[in-house]
């Protein structure tokens, strides 16, 4: 004769949305931490200008130059692109600064024997010309930079970064000092006439730390390797790939520009890419930024799984009641009573939720750690933020069968089966 | 207690109009045990739910005491309704999920008192009802009548002034049916007003009036004598 009703028969539905609930809070955490990485990562000091920047790649070989011909190549596009309204820089390089690619070698200070496996010897290293620097907004803080001076006859010499100085020579003055790559019998090739400020040339060793660098002019090879893997990669190095132009205020037109700057020294030298110093650097984060929005997506729908469950789970809880909530409001259940009451549902659902939720989320975000990056995985704004959405969105799922209730007539509802 | 001027309530269904009540004026003194009686459809129940204030869509006066409750905004009438009436049902209307003496003290759980004069309220109303025993019970360990009987407790557990029963009898035997009557009897003897409806001749012969709608125009008003049992008793 009794109306009321267990409710044992939606518990299915009950665990599936505290597990819906869990997972969101997860997947929101996971989501602010990646967030968070991306926008740590891409406002982080590279050390760089990129302001009015942009970065012409090209390809000599293609276009049929030699190693030969290289040297009157650069001068011509030094002259015709330095010539530019507006220029302000323009300079050559290998390698261009976080484009995703460059060389690295072992380094051998003269003297030293062969470094044992363990030992970390490796460096990163680009050819540049005289303006390089100048060009990214880069100083030297002791000795020289690269200068005209330094060309295919003059003495080999060799830029390098902080991070390289306090690598291969602590606590000494590396001016002056020598070093080669790969081998101890190349360990005086080159001579330290210049250390720059550390900047980030790539990110691949680490999101963090500032890899060694040393720069070489671009006309100066090395001659005496016998290595015929050695020598390959010597010739290959003297054919730059890139140029960074900097425009006091970038004209408009800047892409039309460089290609018939580029066509009118030779019209088989093409423009292979073309795109601001700002998008290079911020290509750099393709990944993070993929991960966080596919996280945020995941999140939100995992949110709304959860807050459309939680919607369905409650009404149809409400309409099961419908008569324990008229018997309710019968013997004084005020239309507030009865909202609490279904709220309460709801947030027992979304506190399970949350108990097996947060816990996951500390798991995920420990098992994230070496894809973050100024964010510990630890995060307070993750793991209070996450839960606050997830509190915000159910409890707005959960009103909307609360109000329901709460508008039932107990006459009607006294008569409902 | 009560006083009902004109009171009037219909149904839409469509562009039809039903009437359920017709000019009800009506007038219940304290300590009376009325009896509401008709055909099915006659309007019993209506008048039932609008003396319980659980109908808001009525017309006329309906004065509580010294209170108007036609000027009272919904949750006033609620308020009026929590603190003065209690209700009985054909169907008893316990909550499953409870304990006889869970139901017992939902009705205070909704009047903001102290967790511990609850208790001993709800103990008060089991000892003098003799269902302490049962307390712990859920309704679907217990008869038909034991039922009602905790949905009675229920509507008395706040001493109401008016009690409310609507067919309290329609689905027990004779028996249990006479002990409730009783029952009612021995609270209308303390002091409750009671108002039920009822088909049972029988029933309302323990009231001291009847009152007869049909098509629900109220056709008789009816003060009975005491009944020879009654009087035996006392």
């Amino acid at each position: 004769m009794n109306r009321t009703t267990r409710d044992r028969s939606t518990l299915p539905q009950r665990a599936l949305v505290v597990f819906q609930a869990a997972l969101s809070v997860v997947l929101l955490a996971g989501a602010i931490l990646m967030t968070k990485t991306l926008t740590n990562l891409e406002s982080q000091n590279f050390g760089v200008a990129t302001e009015n920047r942009y970065v012409l790649h090209f390809d000599p070989q293609g276009a049929g130059y030699t190693v030969n011909t290289l040297p009157a190549l650069y001068r011509e596009m030094q002259d015709r692109f330095s010539a530019l309204p507006g220029i302000a820089n323009a300079s050559l390089v290998l390698y261009s600064p976080l484009e995703g690619d460059n060389w690295s070698d072992c380094v051998i200070q003269q003297g030293h024997p062969a470094p044992q496996h363990f030992q970390d010897c490796d460096s990163t290293w680009d050819r540049a010309d005289s303006h390089f620097l100048n060009t990214i907004g880069v100083p030297i803080i002791h000795g020289r930079g690269i200068t005209e001076r330094d060309t295919a006859t003059s003495p080999r010499v060799a830029i390098v970064n902080e991070a390289f100085a306090k690598k291969f020579f602590p606590n000494q003055d590396p001016i002056g000092a020598h070093f080669g790559m790969d081998r101890p019998e190349w360990g005086s090739s080159f001579e330290i006439v210049g250390v720059f400020r550390d900047f980030k040339m790539n990110l691949q060793y680490s999101k963090e730390d500032v890899h060694p660098v040393f720069l070489r002019p671009l006309e100066q090879q090395e001659t005496d390797y016998k290595d015929p893997a050695m020598i390959r990669g010597e010739t290959r190095s003297m054919f730059v790939n890139a140029m960074i132009l900097d425009f006091n205020a970038a004209p408009p037109n800047v892409e039309s520009l460089v290609r018939s700057t580029l066509a009118g020294i030779n019209p088989n030298l093409t423009v292979t890419d073309l795109r601001t110093f700002g998008d290079q650097l911020a290509g750099n984060f393709n990944e993070e930024r993929l991960v966080a929005r596919l996280t945020g997506l995941f999140g939100l729908l995992a949110l709304a799984l959860a807050s459309v469950g939680l919607y369905g789970v409650m009404s149809y809880f409400v309409a099961r009641r419908t008569s324990e909530i008229g018997i309710r409001m019968a013997l004084g259940a005020t239309r507030a009573s009865v909202v609490a009451m279904v709220m309460r549902g709801v947030l027992w659902q979304i506190l399970i939720g949350l108990v097996i939720g947060i816990p996951a989320a500390l798991y995920a975000g420990y098992l994230m750690k070496s894809l973050l990056y100024g964010v510990g995985s630890y995060d307070w704004t993750a793991l209070a933020g996450a839960p606050l959405l997830l509190v915000l969105c159910a409890t707005f799922a959960g009103f909307i069968p609360a109000r329901r209730a709460a508008s039932i007539e107990p006459m009607q509802a006294l008569r409902t089966e | 207690m009560i006083e009902l001027k004109h009171v009037e309530r219909s149904y839409k269904a469509g562009h039809t109009e039903t009437w359920v009540l017709r000019h009800i004026g009506l007038t219940i003194r304290e300590g009376e045990f009325v009896t509401v009686m008709g055909p099915s459809g006659a309007g019993k129940s209506s008048l039932l739910n609008v003396l319980a204030l659980l109908d808001d869509g009525w017309l006329g006066e309906y004065w509580f005491g010294e209170t108007a409750v036609h000027t009272l905004n919904r949750k006033q009438r609620a308020d009026l309704a929590r603190q003065r009436i209690g209700m009985v049902f054909q169907s008893y209307h316990l909550l499953d999920d409870l304990t006889v003496a869970e139901n017992i003290d939902l009705p205070l759980s909704y009047k903001n008192l102290p967790a511990k004069e609850r208790q001993g309220m709800v103990a008060d109303i089991l000892d003098r009802f003799q269902i302490v025993a049962k307390k712990d019970l859920y309704p679907s360990q217990l008869s038909g009548g034991q039922q009602q009987l905790v949905g009675i407790a229920r509507a008395v557990v706040h001493a109401p002034p008016l009690l409310l029963a609507d067919e309290p009898t329609g689905n027990l035997h004779s028996i249990q049916a006479r002990e409730i009557m009783e029952l009612f009897c021995e609270l209308n003897r303390a002091g409750t007003t009671i108002v039920q409806v009822t088909h049972s001749e029988e029933n309302a012969r323990y009231s001291k009036r009847i009152l007869e709608l049909r098509d629900g125009w109220l056709k008789r008003d009816e003060i009975l004598a005491p009944r020879v049992t009654e009087v035996g008793a006392q």
